[in-house]
């Protein structure tokens, strides 16, 4: 970029090629989209037969009353995570690679959260209840159990989707005022009501810069302590595996972990498919490859110490736990677990792996898995296995859990596939600045 | 400057002095076991590793900011080396621990001083290769910085499990070792924020980005500090049961420790929090140093409240080992001259446009 | 009577803007529109903080008293002990006031934001002519000349 004329043209062809990917979609998008929203649609139909035949037809009793939908509420929640991440703390960071990734990480953001949200819904069973978790005045005088960590859930999901909403809405209305540049007739319409009549002028760039840092200064802790708070919703118990310090950042670094796994995951077919090779690059993969590789570090400190220090403390209830996710029921899962998330992700010390999208993208399926097997092997061994031996049972997902896990994923893809035809996927405006420096 | 900088051999023997005099006076002045030594030795591990880690952070994030001041924070390496032997010394002290009277596969005297020294000593090894990586600007420097931030997790996780923790065995918080490697960061960072100060006294300093960077950066560890303090409390509050709670209680609600918990979180999280939120502050550098004497102050209270419900201290020994072991760290400091010689903070570490 | 120059970098843009600078005409009277904050612009026209740190900061504090105040109301209007737990359980509120501090303080930034550009400008909305274009443009006023 050296000369002013190559930049000029650098900007017109960023604009063009990255608008061009919202154009008229071909077979194949509609193929898969059509997928996505019939598995979007099985789930909703499932989840209508559950509301109708009660809780009873998944595999939750006692003394497992917590399981798949949990899991994938804290999966989800886990994904939204890291599009945060990689948005706000990388601008407070500066990091420069960022600009490439960052809108597709905050739709998925967007995205992830919507899906979480569900889960609480679907597991209440009562539906119609749910608005029983708002603080609302009643004439039975009745308020929210404000110490309960469900209820810091309620507060912490919501803001997290607000603020993740806004902050994506914000970052975009430059790119937006630049789309209303490309469209016509209703679109065009469309997209100027939705960049306010932005025009770039002074006074504007002044206060959006204002506005933008303060947004990412928040989000920032929101990814600390929204995931911190969902992981309370067990080390507030006293369970032995659930009731342990650890579980705030913990949960915090799993979360970016599985979060930045699912951004590979996307951006990897999305790049190829909305043609973007130039504005992704393999130099960005590495970057972000290398947050992939520290996070699972972090996550297998925790395993260690979690592990370790339950043998440290003699207590027969932590030892007992522990001995149960290694060897008992759910071994499988764990050894699956300790395999996709801490073995599998240490390839990524080997640069040329680093560097290969393939490899990357396989490795973000598996990551994805082991991932949703820890929070299942977290969530179902504590409960299945807790201090009373009378007590212990099994918890075996039915048909029903799993048509609804993955009509989730099916939404989740949805909504993400409709983004890439009706919003800039990367970050136009930021590109250009970049490229400018 | 015209004053003449310290030499290797100067620096060699100040820290076999220290080392020797604090040897001396903990095996044969002072008998009767007490927590003294180990929590001179805990802080001042923390703020060597805490420095270096600092540094080899930005090797490996190419944090350009961080560059004026490598120098000065590798410099502390070889005390490294200083404290892994002084580890050992706790062995005189064994008494303090209960466990040493019975002990277990893990907690046994000399699996606890051998794998406590290996660890150290590790993590000197893997700070002179970086270091030594740095001044030859090699290109697998990265590497060794990776080695190093992983030794330097392990090493404080087992200062805070093995040194402080069993104190009160079997009491178990699996993210003690956690808080004390943010800890040390932090205090590398106050450590990192003092330096930029006395460089700041030579009025064509340049550094005034640097020192708002770092400012930054110590809010923000700050604030991480003490969410981390408050998820370990919260944890434990609300559980609320017996094989746990007491260590929290004694510590936060009954008094004099009630009162040194509060001062230390006034120190390190409430009054740098407000201070450093403030845009023009974070360029004045006496006000700064300020703020990083008081997160240091703070956390060394810190490490008291830790130890003081069940070991005693002298105060007047702390006193000495405390001021012996900081000047040592200020003598390396000074002396960077020696340990990494000019010319190789600028060329070493910057991959320009980050 | 408003003077126009267009420019399509950047470099050429900062030179003439220096230059109306340099040669008095007076600050207020000129505006830029560029493709992506300039922070040179800063510099030169207006290097007064954006006043959106207010709304902000009034908004994060109201969020956090509104945190405290409204879950100690309604512990104490209806006072029942979960847990063991004090009535007034301070550690569990600070969680519901970090995240309404959060919540109200963004929230009152965007809406400071709004306000502070006089957004949503409906003119620009519903008309064609004016657009956020990929040039870089100073504008300047010029007063009526006796």
């Amino acid at each position: 970029m050296s000369s002013a004329e190559e930049k000029v043209q650098y900007h017109r062809l960023v604009e063009e090629e990255v608008l061009a990917g919202m154009r008229k979609p071909r077979r194949a998008y509609w193929v898969t989209l059509l997928g996505c929203l019939g598995l979007a649609a099985l789930g909703a139909v499932l989840w209508g037969y559950q509301i109708k035949k009660g809780m009873g037809v998944s595999g939750l009793n006692n003394p497992v009353g917590w399981g798949t939908y949990i899991t994938n509420f804290v999966f989800w929640v886990g994904i939204a995570h890291s599009g945060t991440l990689i948005s706000a703390v990388l601008f407070l960071f500066r990091a420069k690679f960022r600009g490439a990734f960052n809108r597709s990480a905050e739709a998925m953001t967007v995205f992830a959260v919507m899906t979480a949200g569900l889960f609480p819904l679907i597991h209440l069973g009562r539906v119609w209840h749910f608005y029983w978790l708002l603080p609302y005045p009643n004439q039975r005088l009745l308020w929210v159990n404000f110490r309960s960590p469900l209820m810091w859930d309620v507060f912490a999901v919501s803001t997290y989707f607000t603020i993740s909403a806004v902050f994506f809405y914000v970052g975009m209305i430059p790119d937006l005022a630049i789309a209303k540049r490309f469209e016509k007739g209703m679109r065009k319409r469309l997209y100027s009501a939705l960049s306010l009549g932005w025009v770039g002028s002074f006074r504007q760039w002044k206060h959006y810069n204002k506005l933008y840092l303060f947004l990412a200064a928040f989000a920032t802790p929101l990814v600390v302590s929204v995931h911190s708070i969902v992981s309370w919703d067990f080390a507030m118990s006293i369970l032995p595996g659930w009731h342990t310090t650890i579980f705030a950042p913990y949960f915090v670094a799993g979360a970016i972990f599985s979060g930045t796994a699912m951004v590979i995951t996307l951006v990897v077919p999305m790049r190829k498919l909305v043609g973007l090779e130039r504005y992704i690059t393999i130099d960005h993969f590495e970057s972000i490859a290398k947050i992939l590789l520290f996070t699972s570090l972090l996550v297998t400190y925790s395993y260690i110490v979690e592990f370790g220090l339950a043998a440290y403390s003699g207590s027969v209830y932590e030892k007992g736990t522990f001995l149960y996710r290694l060897t008992g029921d759910y071994r499988y899962l764990y050894w699956g677990m300790l395999f996709c998330n801490s073995i599998v992700p240490l390839t990524l010390l080997v640069r040329r792996w680093r560097r290969n999208i393939p490899f990357l993208f396989g490795l973000s399926i598996f990551v994805n898995i082991g991932m949703w097997l820890e929070r299942f092997v977290i969530i179902v061994t504590s409960m299945a296995r807790d201090f009373d031996p009378y007590s212990w049972g099994i918890y075996r997902p039915r048909l029903i859990e799993a048509g609804i896990a993955l009509a989730s994923f099916g939404f989740f893809f949805a909504a993400f596939l409709i983004f890439t035809k009706a919003f800039p996927v990367v970050a136009v405006t930021e590109l250009k600045e970049v490229a400018d420096e | 400057m015209s004053k003449p900088s310290l030499s290797t051999r100067n620096l060699v023997f100040a820290a076999v002095i220290v080392g020797a005099v604090i040897a001396a006076v903990e095996l044969f002045l002072r008998r009767t076991p007490d927590a003294t030594f180990l929590v001179a030795l805990t802080y001042t591990t923390a703020i060597v590793e805490g420095c270096v880690a600092l540094a080899a952070t930005g090797e490996l994030s190419k944090g350009v900011w961080l560059i004026p001041i490598k120098r000065e924070l590798y410099s502390v390496y070889p005390l490294l080396l200083v404290v892994a032997f002084l580890s050992l010394l706790l062995g005189a002290k064994i008494e303090i621990y209960g466990w040493s009277e019975q002990p277990n596969g893990w907690l046994n005297v000399r699996f606890f001083l051998a794998r406590n020294f290996v660890v150290l000593f590790l993590t000197f090894l893997a700070a002179r290769k970086l270091v030594t990586a740095v001044r030859r600007g090699s290109p697998h420097k990265n590497r060794y910085a990776a080695f190093y931030i992983a030794l330097f997790i392990v090493s404080q996780s087992l200062v805070a499990f093995d040194w402080i923790m069993s104190l009160e065995y079997p009491w178990v918080s699996t993210l003690f070792g956690g808080y004390f490697f943010i800890e040390s960061f932090l205090i590398g960072l106050a450590v990192a924020t003092l330096i930029l100060f006395f460089r700041m006294r030579d009025p064509s300093h340049g550094l005034t980005e640097t020192l708002r960077d770092t400012a930054k950066m110590m809010f923000a560890f700050s604030v991480m500090w003490v969410g981390f303090f408050f998820a370990q409390f919260l944890v434990i509050w609300y559980g609320n049961i017996p094989e746990e709670v007491g260590y929290v209680f004694t510590r936060v609600k009954e008094p004099p420790y009630a009162g040194l918990s509060r001062a230390v979180i006034v120190s390190v999280w409430v009054i740098p929090f407000a201070v450093l939120l403030s845009r023009p502050l974070k360029t004045v550098a006496p006000v700064m140093a300020g703020v990083a004497s008081l997160i240091a102050a703070g956390l060394f209270i810190e490490k008291l409240v830790l130890v003081l419900p069940v070991a005693r201290v002298s105060p007047p020994a702390l006193a000495i080992e405390v001021v012996l072991l900081l000047s040592l760290v200020g003598a390396f400091i000074a002396g960077r001259d020696s340990i990494v010689p000019q010319g190789v903070g600028a060329a070493g570490g910057n991959e320009a446009g980050g | 009577m408003i003077d126009r120059y267009s420019f399509d970098a950047k470099g050429a843009f900062l030179d003439k803007l220096d230059e109306l600078v340099k040669s008095g005409v007076p600050r207020k009277s000129i505006n830029t529109f560029t493709p992506y904050p300039v922070h040179e612009t800063e510099e030169l026209l207006d290097r007064s903080q954006s006043a959106v740190r207010f709304f902000t900061g009034v908004g994060a504090v109201a969020g956090c008293v509104a945190g405290f105040a409204f879950t100690i109301y309604t512990v104490l209007s209806w006072p029942l002990i979960t847990g063991g737990k004090e009535i007034v359980s301070v550690n569990a509120f600070i969680v519901i006031a970090y995240e309404l501090m959060i919540l109200v303080g963004g929230l009152a930034a965007f809406a400071g934001f709004l306000f502070l550009t006089r957004l949503p400008v409906f003119r620009n909305i519903l008309s064609d002519s004016v657009e956020f274009s990929r040039k870089f443009e100073i504008t300047v006023e010029r007063g009526e000349r006796s």
